[in-house]
Parts: structure tokens; C-alpha cells; sequence
């Protein structure tokens, strides 16, 4: 074993790289006969020449509740997360059973409403969602689809099984960071991605340029598509400009757009150009003052209109937050159950909902040993860690858990698996994700890989990268019969 | 190209080339009196004008009570609350780059990124404390190097054209004021031919024109000469007359000469002032009193920027025709100040 | 073999229907000679999706859409590993008096006529000639096939879903599902235990065989002792593993893909768009 993992205790936990502190698992063989060879100090000099290739690329984001609006790397650990194929297309196989039914869900949400009036799903529960737009009933969406790009977080318990944390079917973040990371590996290592059976990830960029060319109107032959981004200050902002020049489309402001006739415009040195198809990473709420949040200077007055009238196409559709509220989340097994006539192949963690009322009470009883999660936030905001919380926040918890119960859910505190990252000059257990990032067009493409995130801080189970989270490169293996 | 694109292209070349004068003005200074002796008894006499070059006198005074070069280049450099300073012109440039990163080279940015990075920097401020010259000249070299970058990495197309109407028309405000800044100092050579007329080798030095102007002239240090090589001569790339002539082939190549008829505004307003540069003479100029001559060309200058937003970003002509959102009208434009305290916050995922 | 299939079939409607009630058989068979790794049935608009075994053990999967829809969207993926039931070779030399004994209740369906097929004297006396006197089951099996193959004419167009066999025995003409429909119906005469499947035909990226831009149809005749063995008469081969089997039955009525119904103007189906893709995942 090589002295990089000398002194390396997996621990209690399911360890994502060894089996035994002197065993690594069979697809980390490559890795082990290659980076695992370095002594320390080597691999420390490499680490080093990948941050500071972040810091120059200017590869960041903005931290929010900091009054600089400060611009941090998202930390970058080299050794990467890899995922054998077997283990992959069962992850694959799930994920794309689970956009199906959500997609389904909100198409009937939006029309016939079946699921609701057979009694499947309360019919409280997706009115009171704060993403539901009533104002989106019965408008038809291009080929049906509302969630085109999904980036759904999966997490691993103590026996290695796999289960959906949650989704993201708004504007999910966090694309260009795989694409980067790999990109990271490939400079630090030259020539170690050839050598091993890795899928590649960079066809990224033109599968998500297809899938949003798929739902410019049927009479354009080549669709005009933008990228909407709320501007610089968005902590995601680094992204936006890096996907739009991955495909090779405008990033666009709000206030380069225009309403005329229906349509919408965007304003250029040589006059109005009409645009097809908006990939908009600004959420619902802000995406038209005129019907939305009268207050939004990001959005695009009339853009509702032009939508509901079908000369824009918008990824995401509006109105698919209710796809994604923490709440609803409980119910998508039996979605999958009602639409597809099948059990959920990747499990959802079990969830206490406190709008019913007997879950909640079990919600207040066990507080220090669960997570609750407030229905409308994400990025780790507004979350209470059970076992870490002290008894005041736990009561805080508690009173607000008892005026809006409909905005809490519970979990109970998973043993999420970990993986070894480096701590200055060895190795330590950290627990990780993995977001992988799901297309759907004509058809729905799992890209291979996607983001594993790092809860940098010892013992922490909190991923986000507003809250000290790392990530590494995922790699996922080919079969060896391909 | 997006207008904002072009906006932002625009101010983006206009504040890295703020920053260089800026720099270039506070080490030729600094080096001129090193050498000055005792001609340079008031160092106000020098470094006031180069308050006056940035319009900050104002600013200046609320902070500062006296002016001597300590403060000044303090003022002038590193002051995170002068909008005007060095960091402040490169934070901005690179705010405008970070908007438009899709459009410009990845060299480009990590250029703009790297020189802010390090105007940010512990040892940027060491620097500026210890080896003044040093800091400067890192600036100026991240200037040129942003500059060849730029020119060895953009395509010939709409980015090179902003990019080089920012860059000259940034030039042509800086030089104009650096010659008003003299406008009131006698034009009449010292009575000791040995007395070095400071001021005016100052302007030279400022402007990167001391050997352009050596070469050039054999007069030495005649001020009218040195005016009008600044002014009107169309081979140095820094004076009046060359910037000009850079933006008005830019203009052309972005909207073409065509017709009277059909001729965009700053084609016209900028043809026009081509012309009068090119038929002027100092004589004439110096008739109509340089200063009086200096602002007009600061207000044409100011008009022809004001047409530059109105035809690309603005064109109020089109707008006019979009539906009533009734909504409040929203302004494009390019990334000029501080964070906004009302930016709006949304949820990511 | 590995295979993933992709099936959309898209009914478009002139004026909105209502009430519309489907069933589809489109899920694979999974059984000894194939696993079934992965399968997904999606329809637009979003319906409840159930399922029940029909007489055949076919899995049918049904929905329901009553409000009104202009169109109507079927789409499968599935992920299917293959092996060919002819692995340990053709079941040759067993002898036609073995059916006789053979017999089995689960078997009687297979032997006299169905819907779209017929036992009747003009396709036994062709039975009769194609038998030529040989006493070995398989091989008269294939007999007709090889007969059906060189006799008949591939024609698209020629039929439609309902064509029966005996105009098909006439004209000699047609497409997959007739050719299915006449080997059974000459098998049955014979006294062969014949049935018909409905599948996918995976012929390779530059293959010549039909049916792999539609779904695809052959017959199975049932062996003594042996079991069911696939042949396919439009291609004149045994069917192996890439012929991946969904449903089987008499005939075409009991093992159809899709069969529904809706209330709406007559005439009101103005479109149907198919799409298949059958990907090769190994090899």
C-alpha cells in the first residue's frame, strides 16, 4: 500500500474507496497504481497546481451573507469518486425513471389532474406548495416536457445503497464544476484519463444545446437560444457564462430582452433579434414583473406571455418547483407507482412530513435525531442537523415547526458514505453526494459522472458549497465488455 | 452582438486603459522630481493637476489636507473608497470582462483577473509602499499585455471595434486633459535656454511621447510644438489627432461610411472632427485659446460617447416601437460601481 | 446479446377525443432465454399505468384518458439481454407421432383456427405438399418456412392490421404479420402446435433483414418434449437472439402492441408516427 494511505482509517462509515483500511475496492485499482503512488508531498505540489489553475480561471462563486459579495473557489479535491459501471447503470436506470414520473406528475398537475382527484396525492399539499402556479394551468408546454435539465442528489448509506436526497428541477446548479473538475484532472494528470476506462463527460455542452434546440416551435429550423442568467452578482454566475460558451450561445440579461408581438427579442449592436428558445437560470418568481414578483428587475416583462403563447420556449418550464418541493418529494414513489406501474428503483430516504399531523408530532418528539429541512429552501439554508443542534435551536426549531408545519420535513440522519480527501499532507474520511445531471429532450440522456460534493468540515454531513463544501471528479467506469 | 456585450466590451477597454494612464501619470511624475531639484520646491505644482486630470480635486481635499505626492499616489492607487483609483479602474474592468467572459478569450480574462487578483494583494499594497516605481510599472506591463492579448486574440469583428473605441476614446479624454493642465502655464521658453521647462517635459513623459517627440522634433521643448505634436500630429498612437483616427476606422468598419443620408450619428459627429483636426493649425488653436479649444473637443468627445450608447445599446429609435410593459424602463448598460445593496438574492439550486 | 429498444408510437387526431381506454403489450417477455434489465412505459397525456396477465401470460399493461386530447403519445425503453433458444442446436428428429401423445390442454388453442387464422382444407392439402412425407416435426416446420419465404412476396402497403390469412394465402402477398399468420395456419393443419409473437428484430447496423423499422412478428411451433422454437418466415431464419420476443398468442388479435379505443368523430386519427430503434449494447 502506498504511503499516501498509510495512516488512512475509513472508520464506522461506508468508505466509497477501501473495503478495509488496507484494502481499496477493485475500481480503484488504476487509481491506486497511478496517483497512489505519489508520496505526500508530490501529491501536495499537484493539489496546489490545481487550486491555483481555479483561482486564475476565476472559477467561483459568490458567497451570499457576506457584505464583500466575496468570490471564493469552490474547493477542489483531486483523488477522484469513482463509480463502477454495474453500480452506474443502476444509478442511470433510476434516475431515468424518476425524471419520467416527475415530468408526468407535473403535466398532470398542470392539466387533467388525475393523480389528485384518484386520491394519490392531496390535493392541499401541491396548492399549498410555493412553486405551484396556478396561474400555468392548462398551458401547453413543448412535447409536454417541463423538467429539461434535473440535478438530483443522491446519497449513500452505511451499506453503500444508494437513495435520492432530493431534486432539483428549478435551475439546478453546479454542471460547469464537473466539466471543470475534469478538466482539472486532466491538466494535473496528463495523459491518467487515457490510460483508465473513464466516460467522458464534455459532450455535456452540445447534449444540452440539443436538448434545448428540441423545443424551439417546430417551424424554426435553427432556433436562436440564450442563456438568461440574474447577472454578475449570481453566485452561480461563473456557470452561466461557462455553459453558454460551452454551447456556444449569448448569456443575456433580463435587460437585453424585449417583448414585441408575443415574441421576444434581444436587443444587439445591429437591432432586435428574435429568441427561440431561453435557458433561464433565474427562478419563477423573478422571471416576469408583470406576473410574477412585481419587484424583479431581472426578469423580462411580458415573458409569461410570450411562453403561454408558444414563440418562446423556457428550460425549465415554469411552475416545476412543485416537482421539487421537499414535501412532494415524499410522494414520488407512489407517483412512479401511478404513472409508470413500477417500484422506484433508487429509494427515497424516509420522510416525516409535517403537515400530517401524527409525522409531525413524531417530528417534535425525536428532533435530536432527525434532520428537518424547511420545504422551501435550498443550499443548506434553514436546516436543523439533530444530533449536532443544541437545545435551543432545537426548540427554535420546534416553535416554527409548530406554526407552519406544511414548510418542515424530517429525516432521519443518514451515515452517509465517505471518501478520503486531503488534509494539507494525508488523507481523511470525508462524506460525500453526487448530483448527477439529467437531460431530457427527445430523450433522456443521465450524463456519466456529474458533481460529488465534499462536506469539507470533520464529521459534517453538510454538502452545499455555500456551507464549506468541497467537490471532487466523478468518474464513472466503462463496462469491460464494451 | 448583444449590446450589453458591446457596452461592456466598451468600458471594460476604457477602464484598463484608465488604469494605465493613471499609473503611467503617477510614475513619470515621481520620476521627473527625483531628478528635479530644487524647480520642483512646490510639489503641488505637479501633482494638483493630476487631480485635476481625474476630476477628483474635490474627493481629494475632503480626505486629505494638503497636496504632496505621498498622498496623492496613496489616493490615486489603492484607495478602495476612490472610485477613481487604480484598483478601482482594474475592478471594473474586470467586472466588465467577468459580464462578457463568453465573448472574450479565457488569456484575456485570466490577464484582467490576475492584475486584479494582485492589486487585491498583501503585496500589492507592500509594493506600492516600498518600490513605488515597481507597482507602477506592474500595472503598465499587465496594460500592455492586456493590450497585445486583445490584439492577438480577438477576432476582427464587432469585439475588436468596441474594444478599440473604448481604448481610444478613453485616450483621447486622457490626453486632452493632460494638455489642460498646462493650458495655463506660459507658452514662452524659459529666459536660462539650461532652465528645464518642467512642466512640459512632464506632459511628454505622461503622455509616453518624450523620445516620439525627440525624434520628431528639433525643437526642443518648444510648447507650441509640444501641443501640437500631442494635439494634432496623426502618427504618435497617443495623441489627439491618432485617436480620432482609430475610432472613426473602427466605426466604419462597424456600421460602414455609406450615404449622408443614411449615416449613423457618431459616424457623422466623429467624421466631422476627423476633418477639423486634420485642417486645423495651431495658429488657429492657440487664437481660440487652448483651453477654450480643449473644452470643446472634451464636449464633442463627450457627445460622440453619448451617440455611441444611443446607436449600439440604447437606440431609443427601435425601442420605441416595443410594447408598453408598463413597467419601469430598464437601463442596459455596462458594470460601472460597487455592489448594488438591492441585488436581489434568488435560491439556487 | 445486449439490447436497448426505443419505441414511440404517436396517434394524432384531427379534433380532440375523449374517453380513450388502451392496451399494450410492449413490455418484453422475460423468461429462461431473456432478462428484462430495464423497462419504462411512458404515456402522454399522464395517465394512471396498471397491468394484468392475459390468458397468454402476456404482461398487458392499460390506461385510461378521459378528458379531451388531440394526440396521444406511447413510449417504451427497455434493456433486454438475449440468449438464443437454439443454443444447444435445432431440436431435430422428433417424429409427428409424438404430438399425439404430447398432447396437452395448454396446447389446444395452438391447433385449430383463431381470428385471423383459418385450418381449412385448401391450407392443409398445401401442408399436405409441403410435408412431402417427411415425419419429423421441426423440420417440416421449416419447411414451410423456407416455402413461405420463397413463394410469397414481401410486399409493405399490400395488407393492413386485419388482412386474415386466407387472403393472404390467395393473393401471396404481404408483410411480417401475414407471413406469421399463414406458417401458423399451415403448421396447425399439419396437426403442429403454432403461435404467434409479436417483437423486435434486431438486424445490425447494415443488415438487409425487414422488420426492424417496425415492430416485428413470427411464429413459434411447439416441439414435443422440446418446448417452443422461433421461426421466422419473412427473413427465412430461426428466430435467435436477436429476435427479442414481447407477447405471444393465437394470433395477431391476442398479442397486438396496441389496441384501444376512443369516442370521437369518425375518421378523427389523422396521424400516426412510429418510431423504433433497436441498440446493440455489446459486441
Amino acid at each position: 500500500m502506498s504511503s499516501l494511505f498509510n495512516d488512512y482509517q475509513p472508520g464506522s462509515f461506508f468508505d466509497e474507496m477501501f473495503s478495509t483500511p488496507d484494502a481499496a475496492r477493485e475500481h480503484y485499482a488504476g487509481i491506486m497504481g497511478s496517483i497512489g503512488t505519489l508520496t505526500p508531498p508530490e501529491y501536495a505540489a499537484r493539489q496546489r497546481t490545481a487550486d491555483a489553475v481555479f483561482l486564475r480561471q476565476g472559477v467561483t462563486f459568490t458567497v451570499y451573507g457576506d457584505d464583500q459579495g466575496t468570490e471564493r473557489i469552490f474547493p477542489f479535491d483531486l483523488m477522484p469518486r469513482i463509480i463502477p459501471h454495474k453500480e452506474w447503470e443502476r444509478v442511470e436506470s433510476g434516475l431515468i425513471q424518476r425524471i419520467t414520473a416527475l415530468n408526468m406528475f407535473l403535466d398532470d398537475v398542470y392539466h387533467g389532474q388525475k393523480i389528485i382527484n384518484d386520491g394519490i396525492v392531496p390535493r392541499e399539499l401541491v396548492e399549498s406548495a410555493s412553486h405551484f402556479r396556478p396561474e400555468f394551468m392548462g398551458v401547453k408546454v413543448p412535447h409536454g416536457i417541463y423538467i429539461h435539465i434535473c440535478g438530483t442528489d443522491l446519497v449513500r448509506d452505511g451499506k453503500g445503497d444508494y437513495y435520492v436526497l432530493e431534486d432539483n428541477a428549478r435551475c439546478p446548479s453546479g454542471a460547469s464544476y464537473m466539466l471543470e473538475n475534469r478538466n482539472a484532472m486532466k491538466r494535473t494528470f496528463p495523459g491518467l484519463l487515457q490510460s483508465l476506462p473513464v466516460r467522458p463527460v464534455d459532450a455535456y455542452g452540445s447534449m444540452l444545446r440539443e436538448t434545448l434546440a428540441h423545443l424551439a416551435p417546430p417551424s424554426v429550423i435553427d432556433p436562436n437560444i440564450v442563456v438568461l442568467t440574474p447577472g454578475v452578482f449570481n453566485s452561480a454566475y461563473f456557470e452561466h457564462c461557462y455553459l453558454a460558451k460551452q454551447m456556444g450561445v449569448p448569456i443575456v440579461e433580463g435587460r437585453d430582452l424585449v417583448l414585441k408581438n408575443d415574441r421576444i427579442f434581444m436587443r444587439t449592436t445591429k437591432g432586435l433579434k428574435q429568441v427561440h428558445v431561453i435557458y433561464r437560470r433565474i427562478d419563477d418568481d423573478f422571471l416576469d414583473p408583470l406576473v410574477f414578483r412585481k419587484d424583479s428587475l431581472l426578469g423580462v416583462p411580458g415573458l409569461v406571455k410570450a411562453y403561454q403563447s408558444g414563440h418562446v420556449a423556457l428550460a425549465n418550464s415554469i411552475g416545476t418547483g412543485v416537482a421539487d418541493d421537499k414535501a412532494v418529494y415524499a410522494l414520488v414513489p407512489k407517483m412512479i407507482k401511478y404513472y409508470l406501474d413500477q417500484d422506484p428503483i433508487l429509494p427515497n430516504v424516509p420522510t416525516y412530513l409535517g403537515v400530517d399531523p401524527k409525522e409531525c408530532e413524531y417530528i417534535l418528539a425525536n428532533l435530536p435525531n432527525l434532520v428537518v429541512k424547511a420545504v422551501n429552501e435550498s443550499g443548506g439554508y434553514g436546516m436543523l442537523m439533530g444530533p449536532h443542534s443544541t437545545k435551543e435551536e432545537q426548540e427554535k426549531f420546534a416553535e416554527r415547526i409548530r406554526a407552519n408545519p406544511r414548510n418542515y420535513i424530517a429525516q432521519p440522519v443518514l451515515q452517509l458514505s465517505r471518501h478520503p480527501v486531503f488534509q494539507g499532507d494525508h488523507f481523511e474520511g470525508r462524506h460525500i453526494d453526487l448530483r448527477p445531471y439529467v437531460l431530457y429532450g427527445d430523450r433522456i440522456h443521465v450524463v456519466p459522472g456529474g458533481l460529488t460534493r465534499v462536506a469539507l468540515k470533520k464529521g459534517s454531513l453538510v454538502v452545499n458549497s455555500s456551507q464549506g463544501g468541497g467537490s471532487k471528479d466523478t468518474w464513472v467506469l466503462w463496462d469491460d465488455q464494451e | 452582438m448583444l449590446s450589453r456585450v458591446a457596452d461592456s466590451i466598451y468600458w471594460m477597454a476604457r477602464y484598463m486603459e484608465r488604469a494605465e494612464n493613471l499609473s503611467r501619470l503617477l510614475l513619470s511624475t515621481q520620476d521627473l522630481l527625483l531628478d528635479a531639484g530644487e524647480e520642483a520646491a512646490d510639489e503641488s505644482q505637479f501633482w494638483g493637476p493630476i487631480l485635476m486630470t481625474t476630476g477628483d480635486e474635490e474627493r481629494y481635499a475632503k480626505t486629505y489636507p494638503t497636496i504632496e505626492g505621498e498622498l496623492v499616489a496613496d489616493f490615486l492607487a489603492l484607495r478602495a473608497d476612490n472610485p477613481n483609483s487604480i484598483l478601482n479602474c482594474v475592478r471594473a474592468a474586470r467586472e466588465n470582462a467577468r459580464t462578457v467572459r463568453d465573448q472574450i478569450s479565457d488569456e484575456l480574462w485570466e490577464c484582467i483577473n490576475g492584475l486584479r487578483l494582485f492589486l487585491e494583494s498583501p503585496e500589492a499594497a507592500a509594493l506600492h509602499q516600498s518600490q513605488r516605481a515597481s507597482f507602477y510599472e506592474r500595472v503598465l506591463v499587465a496594460s500592455y499585455q492586456f493590450q497585445g492579448i486583445a490584439s492577438s486574440t480577438t477576432p476582427r469583428d464587432e469585439s475588436w471595434h468596441f474594444l478599440r473605441l473604448g481604448l481610444c476614446l478613453e485616450r483621447a479624454d486622457k490626453t486632452t486633459r493632460l494638455i489642460d493642465t498646462c493650458s495655463a502655464i506660459s507658452f514662452d521658453m524659459p529666459p536660462n535656454p539650461l532652465a528645464r521647462p518642467l512642466r512640459w517635459a512632464a506632459l511628454l513623459r505622461s503622455s509616453s511621447a518624450w523620445h516620439a517627440f525627440q525624434a520628431y522634433s528639433s525643437n526642443k521643448l518648444n510648447p507650441a510644438d509640444i501641443v501640437e505634436y500631442l494635439l494634432l500630429n496623426d502618427t504618435f498612437p497617443r495623441s489627439f489627432a491618432w485617436c480620432i483616427e482609430a475610432m472613426h476606422t473602427a466605426l466604419i468598419s462597424l456600421c460602414g461610411s455609406g450615404r449622408l443620408e443614411d449615416m449613423k450619428a457618431p459616424v457623422r459627429l466623429l467624421g466631422r472632427l476627423r476633418a477639423d483636426i486634420a485642417y486645423i493649425t495651431m495658429e488657429e488653436v492657440l487664437k481660440e485659446g487652448l483651453h477654450e479649444f480643449i473644452d470643446q473637443l472634451q464636449s464633442k468627445l463627450n457627445d460622440i460617447g453619448a451617440s455611441f450608447f444611443q446607436t449600439f445599446v440604447n437606440y431609443a429609435d427601435i425601442t420605441a416601437e416595443i410594447e408598453d410593459t408598463s413597467s419601469p424602463a430598464l437601463s442596459v448598460g455596462a458594470w460601472h460601481k460597487a455592489v448594488d445593496d438591492n441585488m436581489q438574492i434568488q435560491q439556487q439550486q | 446479446m445486449r439490447f436497448r429498444v426505443f419505441h414511440r408510437t404517436r396517434y394524432l387526431y384531427r379534433a380532440p377525443v375523449r374517453d380513450s381506454y388502451n392496451e399494450l403489450r410492449l413490455r418484453p417477455a422475460t423468461d429462461d432465454k431473456s432478462r428484462l434489465e430495464f423497462f419504462l412505459l411512458k404515456i402522454h397525456p399522464p395517465a394512471r399505468l396498471q397491468h394484468f396477465r392475459d390468458n397468454w401470460f402476456n404482461y398487458v399493461h392499460f390506461f385510461e384518458v378521459p378528458e379531451a386530447h388531440t394526440s396521444l403519445t406511447i413510449e417504451s425503453q427497455s434493456t433486454i439481454n438475449t440468449t438464443s433458444p437454439y443454443q444447444d442446436g435445432k431440436p431435430l428428429g422428433v417424429r409427428f407421432e409424438t404430438l399425439k401423445t404430447d398432447l396437452d390442454d395448454m396446447l389446444q388453442p395452438f391447433l385449430g383456427g383463431s381470428k385471423y387464422v383459418d385450418v381449412s382444407p385448401e391450407v392443409w392439402r398445401l401442408g399436405i405438399d409441403i410435408r412431402d412425407g417427411s415425419d419429423h416435426v421441426f423440420e417440416v416446420a421449416e419447411a414451410v418456412m423456407h416455402h413461405i419465404f420463397r413463394e410469397w412476396t414481401y410486399a409493405p402497403n399490400s395488407t393492413n392490421v386485419s388482412t386474415h390469412m386466407n387472403e393472404v394465402l390467395a393473393t401471396k402477398r404481404g408483410v411480417c404479420q401475414d407471413f406469421a399468420h399463414l406458417m401458423i395456419g399451415i403448421c396447425r393443419s399439419l396437426g403442429i402446435p403454432a403461435r404467434y409473437v409479436s417483437g423486435y428484430l434486431y438486424n445490425g447496423p447494415q443488415s438487409q433483414l425487414r422488420g426492424a423499422q417496425a415492430s416485428h412478428a413470427w411464429c413459434e411451433v411447439h416441439i414435443p418434449g422440446k418446448g417452443w422454437f422461433g421461426l421466422d418466415p419473412t427473413n427465412n431464419v430461426v428466430a435467435d437472439e436477436r429476435h427479442i420476443k414481447i407477447a405471444t398468442g393465437r394470433d395477431y388479435h391476442d398479442a397486438a402492441p396496441i389496441t384501444g379505443h376512443f369516442d370521437g368523430p369518425h375518421g378523427a386519427t389523422s396521424g400516426l408516427q412510429v418510431e423504433l430503434e433497436v441498440r446493440r449494447m455489446d459486441g
